[in-house]
């Protein structure tokens, strides 16, 4: 499948602050791509430079082959749901979702038919007269969305949609989205701060770190194989060490040694791990086994999580609690085990 | 026992002055216009009302110039809310200070000022005939009256409208620009409902003040309006004539019902409630063409709102001002005479004003005490009773006065009890409790609880906590509401004219009113405007420094 959106080389500075720098990215037709980053990142204001609410400096915007940097909002055939809904108060649940589509000049019946159809994709067919604050924030939410497809807009854009509802109900919503996507197959570009979020939802997603854009992949790839300790921090914790590589060989310069890494030669670099990949029994016969003292516990429900002196390192090391394994003490010498290819040198 | 005892009493005695002073004279009103000669119930008056040509045509007159206020107003206010709103726009802060100028000087002070301006050989006509050979007929009749009134009151409009455009969320219109909204469309289907609540609620705002006006017309000589007719009919006819009860009713009648159709229209809907962010208008740069008129626009407009300000200024120190574009010569004269020889106005008024005033945070104390921190029986009752009186018309206010104390005499010396001097000290504090009882509920809301309960804990009783921990820390609030009520009081007409019975006895209001009837006095009227007008200018600037000093106070108290 082609791009439907190309960002090349796009620059946007308020004053001296450089939001985005010279950010590029590509997004596939039909997929469900995420712009996750920590507030302040710019990921919004990539969204919002989208759907034509902010100006670059310098880069092009191509959406469907078409360069639109220069086009107004209303020219762009980009539909974007804004974080806090922005419903309008005085217009009813069908004239919210109705307006796109009067602008458009679409006949009235076939007006009345989308408008119908969208409602019970979103299940709000019986609250079509109400007004949005006689609505739930889920029910607003579901407008939000229903507003902006009824128009089939060529991209669907979603800014942090589900930061005003509680946990419950997020977890709903996110599984909604996902099968409205599915269904409806629009390429939808979701932004939120929330890894979690953007790991289960996602086809692909642009980490973003102060404008500038981290690592592009799918969320499965980034975990794994982070480019930088941003990255792997954001995804997830992590054990970083930092040190040098020579022939295989991971050395903190001091006692912390690992063998038989696939790496090049480097004198800066850093070896990561993650909290699940060390364990207390050996596992395969590529393990190398390292001396330890456990240093503090955690209990976190379905794993317990230690903090270990190795080798003059502390380690983080989560170990499932499946109820019949053995639960170290403070102090307690303990032997671990790493594989050198769950290791990755960067 | 003893702490519901003195709150219970306290209670009781401020529903009694209530009922006394403004229950019971706007209730006289409504009864007397139901009386017939013999005192028997009636409809007659009403219907006769609705008989005399006068009547009807003083009725679509008083209609007529406050609706087409409103539509002045709105022709001022509208361009000046969008400059303000869509554009980055340099003259805002201009504009958005313009908003105190009808706190400043009401209509009345300067509406000869404004003859002299732009009536038939004012300034303003005097040039045109001059250079393009025409005149506009700026105050002739009606017109004077919806000029000077639209003049003063359009900034409701202004406020209201700015308010409710800032309130709009930005995602409101970049939501309908996502889905294919531009333009003029955009503008009417989106920003335009949004603000109308900010905009009806302004409108009605000078619907009201202009329809109950009546020293406006009074001076610009314009007889057949409601106003004046009922305060016609009272001082000339007499205080048994019902016609100017029935009118004091159709004033206060038509005043709720257009509260009650500006409501109506709304449905009930504030949206600036609903929505969550806030931040105004998408804002544009604007372009060469269209900076020259905006600011010719503003400053058309500013000329217009300062004109009264400056034509007064001019009379007061004119010597003589008629078929010339500004005064022959100036003196300090008209002054001299206010402050030296007669004055009696500013000796009353400083009297009457300051004894209003504090009678006002008194019963603003207390009245704020028993509504926020106790549970005493009706509490809520005289929190509405005290603020109702800002939707009486002063002149109703005034003829229940004279209805109700004319029949009493005052005991030292056996005059009616409405000719004293001192109701017009009460009818002006219960003019301006409002203003007061705002102020000091805005104080003690800002007091936490916990402050009074821990002096409890430690043993204080009511009297020592009122004494030692409410009003001290009220003080700037009380103050503030002292100084609002005291300084609007000075201009106040409508009410204190029916209860003004001698000179000797006159406020400065009712001084510039007898001052402006005759030419030769228009200069010491002028004078004594300008007086009125410096008084609630600095008053208003004290009130607002000690506010804003408070709340930073406050801030800190909490912060630590």
């Amino acid at each position: 499948m082609g791009n439907i959106i190309n960002i090349k080389n796009i620059n946007v500075s308020y004053g001296k602050n450089h939001v985005l720098k010279d950010v590029n990215i590509d997004i596939k037709e039909k997929d469900f791509f995420t712009f996750l980053g920590p507030s302040g990142c710019g990921k919004t204001t990539l969204l919002r430079l989208i759907a034509g609410f902010e100006q670059s400096q310098s880069g092009e915007l191509i959406i469907d082959g078409k360069e639109v940097s220069k086009l107004n909002p209303w020219e762009r055939d980009v539909g974007l749901v804004f974080q806090n809904y922005a419903l309008w108060p005085h217009m009813t649940v069908a004239k919210n979702i109705s307006f796109g589509l009067e602008e458009k000049k679409v006949p009235k019946n076939e007006i009345d038919q989308r408008v119908d159809e969208v409602l019970e994709l979103v299940g709000m067919q019986d609250l079509k007269q109400r007004y949005p604050f006689q609505l739930s924030g889920g029910q607003q939410q579901r407008v939000a969305l229903a507003r902006t497809i009824v128009v089939r807009p060529k991209v669907l854009l979603l800014d942090e949609p589900l930061s005003n509802l509680d946990a419950k109900l997020r977890n709903q919503m996110r599984i909604e989205l996902l099968e409205l996507h599915n269904k409806l197959q629009i390429t939808t570009i979701f932004v939120t701060h929330d890894q979690e979020e953007a790991n289960s939802i996602s086809d692909n997603i642009a980490i973003f770190n102060e404008g500038v854009i981290q690592q592009v992949g799918a969320p499965i790839d980034l975990y794994n194989h982070p480019k930088n300790l941003f990255v792997a921090n954001f995804l997830g914790t992590i054990n970083a060490v930092k040190g040098k590589t020579s022939n295989g060989t991971f050395s903190d310069g001091h006692d912390f040694k690992i063998e038989s890494l696939k790496a090049d030669n480097s004198d800066n670099c850093s070896l990561l791990v993650r909290p699940q990949n060390i364990y207390f029994e050996k596992k395969n016969d590529s393990d190398q086994n390292f001396k330890g003292k456990i240093q503090s516990k955690e209990f976190l429900g379905n794993i317990i999580r230690y903090q270990v002196l190795i080798s003059g390192q502390v380690m983080t090391i989560d170990s499932m609690h499946e109820g019949k394994e053995k639960i170290y003490s403070k102090n307690e010498d303990v032997d671990v085990f790493i594989n050198p290819e769950t290791s990755q040198i960067i | 026992m003893f702490k519901n005892l003195f709150l219970n009493s306290t209670s009781l005695i401020i529903g009694i002055f209530l009922l006394l002073f403004l229950v019971i004279p706007i209730a006289q009103v409504f009864y007397v216009s139901f009386l017939d000669v013999n005192g028997s119930f009636t409809l007659v008056n009403f219907s006769d009302f609705f008989k005399n040509q006068l009547f009807i045509e003083s009725f679509y007159n008083s209609f007529y110039v406050a609706a087409m206020s409103v539509v002045l107003a709105s022709v001022f206010a509208l361009p000046l809310a969008y400059f303000t709103s869509r554009f980055n726009f340099k003259g805002s802060v201009i504009i958005q200070s313009l908003g105190f100028i009808p706190l400043i000087m009401p209509p009345f002070v300067g509406a000869v000022a404004m003859k002299l301006f732009f009536g038939t050989n004012g300034s303003v006509n005097l040039l045109l005939d001059q250079y393009f050979g025409f005149k506009i007929p700026f105050m002739e009749g009606l017109n004077g009256v919806i000029f000077v009134e639209s003049v003063h009151y359009f900034p409701f409009i202004l406020i209201n409208l700015i308010t409710s455009l800032n309130n709009i969320d930005r995602s409101m219109e970049e939501s309908a620009q996502s889905l294919g909204s531009k333009g003029f469309g955009l503008f009417k289907r989106i920003v335009l409902p949004l603000s109308m609540p900010g905009y009806i609620a302004g409108a009605s705002l000078v619907f009201l003040k202009v329809f109950d006006d009546l020293g406006t017309p009074l001076l610009l000589d314009i007889n057949n309006m409601l106003a004046p007719q009922a305060y016609l009919r009272i001082s000339s006819i007499g205080i048994n004539d019902p016609m100017g009860y029935v009118i004091a009713v159709i004033l206060v009648v038509t005043s709720i019902l257009a509260v009650w159709v500006a409501k109506m229209a709304l449905g009930g809907k504030d949206y600036s409630m609903l929505q969550k962010g806030g931040g105004g208008m998408i804002k544009r740069d604007m372009k060469p063409r269209q900076k020259i008129t905006a600011y010719s626009v503003v400053g058309l407009i500013l000329f217009l709102v300062l004109s009264p300000h400056i034509a007064l200024t001019l009379l007061s120190f004119g010597t003589i001002w008629s078929f010339s574009v500004v005064p022959d010569a100036y003196t300090i004269d008209h002054y001299k005479n206010i402050i030296f020889e007669n004055s009696i106005f500013i000796k009353n008024t400083m009297l009457y004003c300051t004894l209003a005033a504090f009678i006002d945070i008194v019963l603003a104390f207390f009245i704020s005490y028993i509504v926020l921190r106790t549970k005493v029986k009706g509490r809520q009752l005289l929190d509405y009773i005290a603020m109702s009186a800002l939707a009486i018309p002063g002149l109703v206010l005034g003829i229940g006065y004279l209805r109700t104390f004319y029949s009493f005499n005052n005991p030292l010396d056996g005059k009616p009890l409405a000719s004293w001097w001192f109701m017009i000290v009460l009818i002006l504090a219960v003019r301006r409790l409002p203003y007061a009882l705002r102020a000091a509920n805005a104080a003690l809301m800002q007091i936490s609880k916990f402050l009074e309960e821990s002096a409890e804990s430690l043993g204080a009783k009511k009297t020592t906590i009122f004494r030692k921990i409410l009003v001290p820390l009220m003080t700037g609030g009380l103050l503030a509401g002292f100084i609002t009520s005291f300084s609007t009081a000075t201009v106040e007409l409508s009410a204190t004219i029916m209860l003004v019975s001698t000179e000797v006895d006159a406020p400065l209001a009712y001084g510039i009113y007898s001052y402006m009837q005759t030419a030769a006095g228009r200069g010491p009227g002028a004078a004594l405007g300008m007086i009125g007008v410096l008084i609630v200018a600095v008053g208003t600037y004290f009130s607002q420094t000690i506010i804003d000093k408070k709340y930073k106070k406050t801030g800190e108290v909490n912060n630590g």
